[in-house]
């Protein structure tokens, strides 16, 4: 099998890992990569990516996450486009106008994302949880030096979320102020369950977008649902992560990983940014507890971050997610909580069990290598697709 | 169009005084990778002042690399040319790594560009140079090469879809 792979950038996290498992299972492939300026409309790209997919021969495209106008050349082509994606949301607007191309096999981590868009007619769209590269994370070691450096009762890898919420929230009537400020209440104590955005009705939406031109006429702007809804998403993430962060810097030492500093974050180490293939695994290893805060709007999937923390062999303290929770054993595998001050209490008793934690780490371990290798996932992913390896 | 080139001339004496005329043809402002600048600043800056065109030399912008040693320019949406003034095997690494779509690499003339492709399969577009002379002799040469720019430049925006 040929398979043309489309990065996007610089890279995406993934790649690495699953162009080893090609390497394994005889795939040959070639990658080209581009930087879109409009994720829907790029004619200079569009000519390139096609002179590229007529150059050679291909049985299909593939890509980590997915590519309006990869799956529009490849239609053209008459060319199988595989995607699988480790963002949630997927940030392609209009998605909707390409994703159900025929040709197009796209694999979402997020099976809750993925009925949606089933229910929608895209049955094109499969639900394939995310994988860890066991066999390599197993092979990266610390020196003394860095155990010393990465050292930490907690540490977090992840960004605080700028939202736009703030903004949007002060354009609104104090009618919808009101009711969005309940929504975001409500969804703040419920883990496992995103219902925010059935509650912003279309009513709501136009109220919302009524009110903006009222106060400035000439405005083009119309916030759409679901730009409101991961703006509501961002909000709530961020307020967990800095209070969350922020109670247990109190009680233990922690390190935050990211590429800005958080002025709001009192008493927590700040370490920068560290990169996915070398310094992430060695926080994970070095780590006491790895905790995992995901993107509220993420409903039911196992984040990327949490497997990358299983694979290293890190002890993992993560919000409940429901296919976490399908797959793990809570308080064997993982460690779920339900909500702040849970989370607060089991940091604590897990920091105080040190023999506990590193049992529930080789499990989680165990059992992240056992279901979720790359070899396992993109064989089913191919099997989907109708090219069995 | 906002055009950016990069060039080091702490490594290469000939970058400045080619850059102008180079600027000269096609408006433009030149970025000396060799000034001493951090490289992280300096990646910000470029990406900053959202460039629709990148033109280096001898790879001057290849030093900036992500965390996982692809190209940084690989994450800037804008057209680049990347322009050689010596055979491909004198830049070693520098030209096995992935470049992006977007990214036209110009040889020296002279050089085979079939093989150059096949011994470069991470640059996904090479192309011939003009004869451009990076060490002008007289004043003649100098305006023969300006004439060659002209006809480059020409040639690369309708390639490049400018």
């Amino acid at each position: 099998m040929k398979l043309l792979i489309f990065e996007w950038a610089a890279g995406t996290f993934t790649y690495n890992d699953i162009i080893e498992s090609f390497a394994a299972n005889g795939i040959s492939y070639r990658t080209v990569s581009y930087q879109f300026g409009d994720k829907n409309e790029d004619e200079f790209f569009e000519k390139r990516f096609t002179k590229v997919l007529k150059d050679d021969y291909y049985d299909a495209a593939f890509s980590v996450n997915y590519f309006p106008l990869v799956a529009a050349c490849c239609h053209n082509c008459n060319l199988p486009y595989i995607s699988w994606s480790y963002d949630n949301p997927l940030d392609v607007p209009d998605i909707e106008k390409t994703l159900g191309l025929p040709g197009n096999y796209v694999f979402l981590f997020d099976r809750i994302q993925t009925e949606g868009y089933r229910k929608k007619g895209f049955t094109n769209v499969y639900h394939m949880p995310l994988a860890a590269n066991c066999k390599r994370l197993e092979t990266i070691k610390l020196t003394k030096q860095e155990q010393a450096l990465y050292a930490a009762d907690v540490s977090f890898i992840g960004k605080m979320y700028d939202s736009m919420f703030g903004q949007y929230r002060e354009l609104m009537d104090e009618h919808s102020k009101g009711y969005i400020d309940a929504v975001v209440a409500a969804q703040s104590k419920v883990y496992g369950y995103w219902f925010a955005e059935e509650l912003l009705t279309d009513d709501l939406m136009k109220r919302i977008n009524d009110h903006f031109r009222e106060l400035q006429p000439d405005t083009q702007f119309i916030l759409p649902k679901e730009a409101l809804a991961y703006a509501i998403a961002a909000q709530i993430t961020r307020t967990d992560r800095l209070i969350l962060l922020n109670l247990l810097a109190k009680r233990m030492s922690v390190s935050v990983y990211s590429w800005e500093r958080c002025n709001l974050l009192q008493n927590v180490k700040f370490m920068g940014s560290c990169d996915y293939y070398g310094q992430m695994t060695k926080v994970f290893k070095a780590s006491s507890i790895n905790l995992n805060i995901t993107l509220k709007i993420s409903q039911s999937g196992i984040p990327l971050r949490v497997m990358d923390i299983l694979g290293a062999g890190g002890f993992l303290l993560s919000n409940y997610q429901p296919e976490i929770a399908e797959n793990f054993v809570d308080g064997e595998d993982v460690v779920m909580y339900e909500s702040i001050e849970d989370a607060l209490e089991k940091a604590v008793y897990y920091l105080g069990h040190d023999d506990i934690r590193r049992q529930i780490a080789q499990s989680g371990h165990n059992k992240a290598k056992e279901l979720f290798s790359y070899e396992k996932q993109l064989g089913k992913i191919f099997e989907i697709s109708g090219m069995i390896l | 169009m906002n055009i950016i080139y990069l060039i080091d001339s702490k490594k290469y004496n000939y970058h400045k005084s080619l850059a102008n005329d180079f600027v000269s043809v096609t408006g433009g402002i030149i970025i000396d990778m060799g000034d001493g600048t951090d490289l992280g600043s300096r990646y910000y800056e470029i990406e900053g002042m959202s460039p629709d065109v990148i033109i280096t030399f001898d790879l001057a912008g290849h030093i900036l690399r992500t965390g996982n040693e692809s190209l940084s320019l690989n994450n800037i949406y804008a057209r680049m040319a990347h322009i050689l003034f010596h055979k491909t095997d004198y830049y070693g690494c520098d030209l096995k790594v992935r470049q992006n779509l977007s990214m036209y690499t110009y040889i020296p003339a002279g050089e085979n560009v079939e093989d150059a492709r096949g011994n470069y399969p991470e640059v996904p577009n090479i192309e011939e140079f003009v004869a451009v002379s990076y060490k002008p002799a007289d004043e003649s040469e100098h305006r023969d090469n300006i004439e060659k720019i002209k006809q480059w430049w020409e040639d690369y925006k309708r390639e490049a879809m400018l």
